[in-house]
């Protein structure tokens, strides 16, 4: 559906050719139809920043479903911490997390540029915001393919740690 | 300029055809020593990533057991991101978090960078730092006489991680030991032999085409978290399901991440898998969805015989065992079946890692043969795996070998050789009994214990589990004991005898441990050496492709070794060297680049373009479906002769015939590596087994063909008694993944979680304190019917539903007392143990306050160790660890939820 080779490095492409990723409003979409829970992204990025332990520009969260008996996974990104990786953009490649997704499920674009793929994508799997009332750091520009409606109330502080989390991972004092 | 994705595209495309010329990416390793003292994190920060000054090289992760091809950013002599390289078909560009751990490896501030030497008590945790030849000399010093006096089984050689696919047994051939031991049967013995016992020696995995299927159904397999060499399958999968619509139908005892994203999950009885598959075996044969003319093709076990076998195996009876309503058994097998040949099984060691698994495992294998999906597309599909050596599957490919000369192997122990008169009376005449093709394949009872001889039988998987009881009993003198990248001392089963063991001086005198962090084994050594890591070092990669098309990798180094540290091969060099005998002959090179680029002479392109692109493939190939129906070319035909029973070919040598084809309609096909051609369904080796060990011809695991009995510790389990079962969480890899910074602060516990139903029984509640108490196995195993309890493990209990209920899960890696501050949840370590460690402890140090889990920050800890309450359970046979069959009981011990109080 969307191409996920683009933007990302190649053994036979030199980025000195590559020009930078100029990206007026920058977006992304979640497909959480795709997302496996795997922590490649938010580890990624953590990685490529040298964000030190206890900080997220994202983190993935495994919330469990309240009538089946699985998980939902959700990347959840901070407004305040994510940056869209610029020195990505600025070298002509997607934002690490994206590049380091295994199924796909992250989609960069710009969503003030009409003729980005992210717009199609966005209408046609009819992708929505996340809204969490208790949550003052969400990123605003991120779109979720088939977000669940149980997920709102269980977001706290956007993508920083909070007690109240009741992800089996991440686990804090008490839990 | 406003660049799109559609420039972008375009712009690759012309790249692609050489429009533009496509200066590579920098691949020669830096020459700039790294010295001691990896730059701050602050100073990191300070210093972005700067792409276009970065170096990118190719390369070959070792963050789990699936080796994906990566590409390493590289700046200043550090290596800053690792993603995926696209250019590798398996991984088809992907990685997962675990990639980027060896970054936190290589990095970390608690990292072993210089020989040490024990100082005062073994496993005192007191060192001294001494020179590459202090410590070389010494340990040549104590191999040397082994050597010269003819006994070189003395040194023992045992990893847990190897991935210089032949290096090390270059160096224990060269030696002269056979007791060159692992720890495969910890992992995936059990789910190995059915499928080499069906598909030859030459499958000990299949590679199922998932790019094509429309059902699948997983018994017991994790893909998306932590299935050996199987993260190549979660692209695949999800393709298939969001994309295609295919179903994935997953039978577990808990909701993994797979299950979590399957279509259907069935929380199921540990260890019912057999009874699943045999009863949808009997569906798809009661209503004639079975694919009947490839079963009389090219199984080997009449179709009517297996008919009659099915007829217990209802499933009524499957729901009975399992818990699944027999109508979903049947819905499944019928939907499957109808999906054929786009339908395949998997499975793993959720199948696997029982009592009764070997048989499940065959069971659920059986299920491809019955609908003919074998190497069909969308099936149950089969590609090369090992080095190529012209075998099966392998024809047309370059020949990618290590370079000549190579060592002999040690000559097997038969009955006259010095070596088999060592061994104890009652050992001696079970291997007289032995078949001739088995006393040329057996070495002592450390490689090949005689008791499990399919640990042996197809290759030599061993039983690693039981080389420390074993060395206690002294079945195997031993003098010098060589570690490599091994966590026997944390992560065996009944760890705490392995330490037993290894701290014995008697038992063990001289032990040394080859790793890259101080972690629980290399603290019970007496010299450790520090290993480059994977970002360091060259190896040769290839293995089963889920793209079906066979191809090779380059494990190339990013930047040079950190500190003191030497790739793993220049050690065993240099130790040759200094043992010398004429062992040295064999390491006769000074660069180790010229020896891998020896290995790969054959390559059809030259030695700089296959490093800078990282992976090589034959783009031509025809993808691997039915190898099995391939001609057999006249020539080889011309001199081969034909067994007019079987109507296998064969030709003969040295007095032995092996087969090298069947005749199927008048046409000399490949048919299967098996002896038979066929796929080996009924195979007699597992009575054979039985009758030559004493296995009673009535326990599961003599059966001939695939059958199912309940595991048996679970019969008759009283209300009070529980199974527990361990599992890896998708961000760590076995007990080495603890202290990578990353990995840790996403999972760094390990509660024991239980369905709800089964805590309010227990009257617990999330947080709440329990006991365990496990028991030893009932069936034919190690010290099985001992009363005695195992041990007790006190842990936090978390509560998850989609548990079974009578199931209790504890993940395996957490609760570490060595690897450093990371693993030990903030806890400073030992601080004489740091004299082989950066001196300069401020990373160290800054490091250390972020750890925001540490319980002196009010944070719940690093969790538990768990596996010395593991009895050691060997599989009869075939000797795979029985992880998942333990017997508990459990004990509140505290919490908010007094059980007084309840309604």
């Amino acid at each position: 559906m969307y191409d996920t080779s683009a933007g990302r490095p190649h053994p036979s492409v030199s980025l000195d050719t590559v020009p930078p990723r100029d990206v007026e409003r920058p977006g992304f979409l979640v497909d959480l139809r795709r997302c496996i829970g795997c922590h490649a992204c938010s580890v990624a990025c953590k990685t490529a920043h040298a964000i030190p332990l206890g900080e997220f520009p994202l983190r993935v969260r495994w919330l469990p479903r309240p009538d089946e008996k699985t998980f939902a996974f959700v990347p959840v990104f901070s407004e305040s911490r994510c940056t869209n990786d610029a020195e990505s953009l600025s070298a002509g490649l997607e934002p690490a997390c994206v590049r380091a997704c295994p199924t796909a499920a992250l989609v960069f674009g710009d969503l003030a540029d009409p003729e980005d793929a992210i717009h199609g994508a966005i209408a046609e799997l009819e992708a929505t915001r996340l809204e969490a009332p208790d949550a003052d750091d969400l990123k605003r520009d991120v779109h979720y393919v088939e977000l669940e409606d149980f997920v709102s109330g269980k977001i706290h502080r956007g993508a920083q740690l909070d007690p109240r989390d009741e992800d089996p991972i991440y686990e804090q004092e008490g839990r | 300029m406003s660049w799109t994705r559609r420039d972008f595209l375009k712009f690759s495309a012309a790249l692609s055809t050489g429009a533009l010329a496509g200066p590579l990416l920098a691949c020669s390793p830096s020459t700039v020593s790294r010295g001691s003292i990896p730059e701050s994190l602050a100073a990191l920060r300070e210093r972005r990533l700067d792409y276009r000054k970065a170096r990118a090289v190719p390369t070959i992760c070792f963050g789990c057991t699936t080796h994906c091809g990566v590409i390493g950013w590289v700046q200043d002599d550090r290596v800053r991101l690792v993603e995926g390289n696209p250019l590798d078909p398996n991984s088809q560009g992907t990685i997962c978090s675990k990639a980027n751990g060896m970054i936190s490896y290589t990095d970390y501030p608690e990292r072993i960078l210089y020989p040490m030497r024990r100082v005062g008590p073994r496993g005192g945790g007191r060192w001294k730092r001494i020179s590459w030849d202090q410590a070389l000399d010494e340990i040549a010093d104590r191999m040397r006489p082994l050597r010269e006096a003819g006994t070189p089984e003395r040194f023992v050689f045992h990893y847990g991680r190897d991935k210089t696919k032949g290096f090390s047994k270059r160096f224990t051939d060269a030696f002269g030991t056979p007791n060159r031991l692992n720890r495969r049967s910890i992992c995936s013995s059990n789910r190995r032999a059915p499928l080499m016992s069906f598909y030859g020696r030459e499958f000990e995995w299949e590679s199922q085409d998932l790019e094509r299927t429309k059902y699948v159904l997983n018994f017991g397999g994790n893909p998306m978290e932590a299935y050996q060499g199987g993260l190549f399958m979660r692209k695949r999968l999800i393709d298939a399901k969001v994309d295609r619509g295919a179903r994935i139908v997953t039978f577990e005892v808990r909701p993994s991440a797979t299950a979590s994203v399957s279509t259907e999950y069935h929380a199921v009885a540990p260890a019912s898998d057999g009874a699943i598959a045999l009863a949808m075996a009997r569906t798809i044969v009661d209503e004639g969805l079975a694919d009947r003319a490839f079963w009389e093709r090219w199984a080997n076990w009449d179709f009517d015989e297996m008919r009659a076998h099915l007829e217990p195996f209802t499933s009524a009876f499957a729901e009975a065992e399992s818990g699944v309503a027999a109508t979903d058994i049947e819905r499944i097998a019928r939907e499957f079946a109808r999906s054929a040949p786009a339908c395949c099984t998997m499975s793993n060691r959720g199948s696997a890692k029982h009592y009764n698994g070997v048989q499940a495992d065959r069971a659920i294998r059986m299920l491809d043969v019955l609908v003919g999906n074998v190497g069909r597309p969308g099936g149950f599909c089969l590609s090369s795996l090992r080095m190529w050596k012209n075998r099966y599957g392998q024809e047309g490919l370059p020949v990618i070998d290590q370079p000549a000369p190579r060592p002999h192997a040690p000559k097997p122990w038969k009955p006259g050789t010095r070596e088999f008169e060592t061994l104890p009376r009652d050992v001696q005449e079970r291997v007289r009994a032995f078949p001739e093709e088995w006393q040329e394949r057996y070495f002592g009872e450390l490689a090949t214990p005689s008791e499990y001889p399919l640990s042996w039988h197809w290759y030599a998987m061993r039983v690693g589990q039981l080389v420390h009881p074993y060395i206690q009993q002294r079945r195997q003198e031993v003098d010098v004991y060589m570690s490599y990248t091994l966590g026997a001392a944390y992560g065996f089963p009944e760890a705490r005898l392995a330490r037993e063991v290894l701290t014995d001086e008697a038992l063990i005198p001289f032990h040394v441990a080859i790793d890259v962090s101080y972690g629980e084994q290399a603290a019970l050594a007496d010299i450790i050496l520090p290993d480059a890591t994977s970002l360091e070092r060259w190896d040769a990669h290839s293995t089963n492709s889920y793209g079906l098309r066979p191809y090779t990798g380059i494990r190339q180094p990013l930047v040079e070794p950190l500190g003191e540290a030497r790739p793993a091969q220049i050690i065993w060099r240099d130790l040759a060297r200094r043992i010398g005998g004429g062992m040295e002959r064999y390491f006769d090179f000074d660069d180790l680049e010229d020896y891998y680029r020896a290995w790969y002479a054959e390559l059809p392109i030259d030695w700089e373009t296959f490093k800078a692109r990282g992976i090589w493939m034959d783009e031509d190939r025809p993808l691997d479906y039915e190898l099995h129906e391939r001609e057999v070319p006249a020539a080889e035909v011309a001199r081969a002769e034909i067994d007019p029973e079987s109507q296998t070919l064969f030709v003969q040598k040295d007095g032995k015939r092996h087969t090298i084809g069947i005749v199927r309609d008048g046409r000399p096909v490949r048919g299967f590596p098996t002896p038979s051609r066929k796929i080996e369904v009924r195979d007699e080796t597992f009575p054979l087994a039985a009758r030559l060990t004493g296995l009673p011809a009535s326990d599961i695991n003599a059966s001939a063909v695939p059958t199912y009995a309940r595991v048996p510790e679970h019969v008759d389990l009283s209300d009070d008694e529980y199974v527990l079962t361990t599992f890896k969480w998708n961000v760590h890899t076995q007990g080495r993944s603890a202290y990578w910074k990353h990995a840790a602060e996403i999972v760094h516990t390990n509660p024991v979680m239980m369905a709800p139903v089964t805590a309010e029984r227990l009257g617990v509640a999330t947080g709440d304190e329990v006991e365990l108490t496990t028991y030893r196995p009932k069936g034919a195993s190690d010290r099985s019917g001992e009363r005695d309890p195992v041990g007790r493990l006190r842990n936090r209990v978390r509560v998850v539903p989609g548990m079974h209920p009578r199931v209790v899960a504890c993940a395996h890696h957490s609760g570490h007392w060595e690897h450093g501050v990371v693993a030990r949840g903030g806890e400073p370590t030992i601080a004489s143990a740091r004299v082989g460690m950066n001196a300069d402890t401020s990373e160290l140090d800054a490091l250390a306050r972020e750890i925001w889990w540490s319980k002196d920050r009010g944070g719940v800890g690093h969790g538990v160790a768990i596996n010395d309450v593991y009895p050691i359970n060997p599989a009869p046979l075939v000797g795979g660890q029985n992880w998942f069959d333990n017997v508990c009981r459990i004990r509140r011990v505290s919490g908010q939820k007094d059980p007084r109080t309840r309604a």
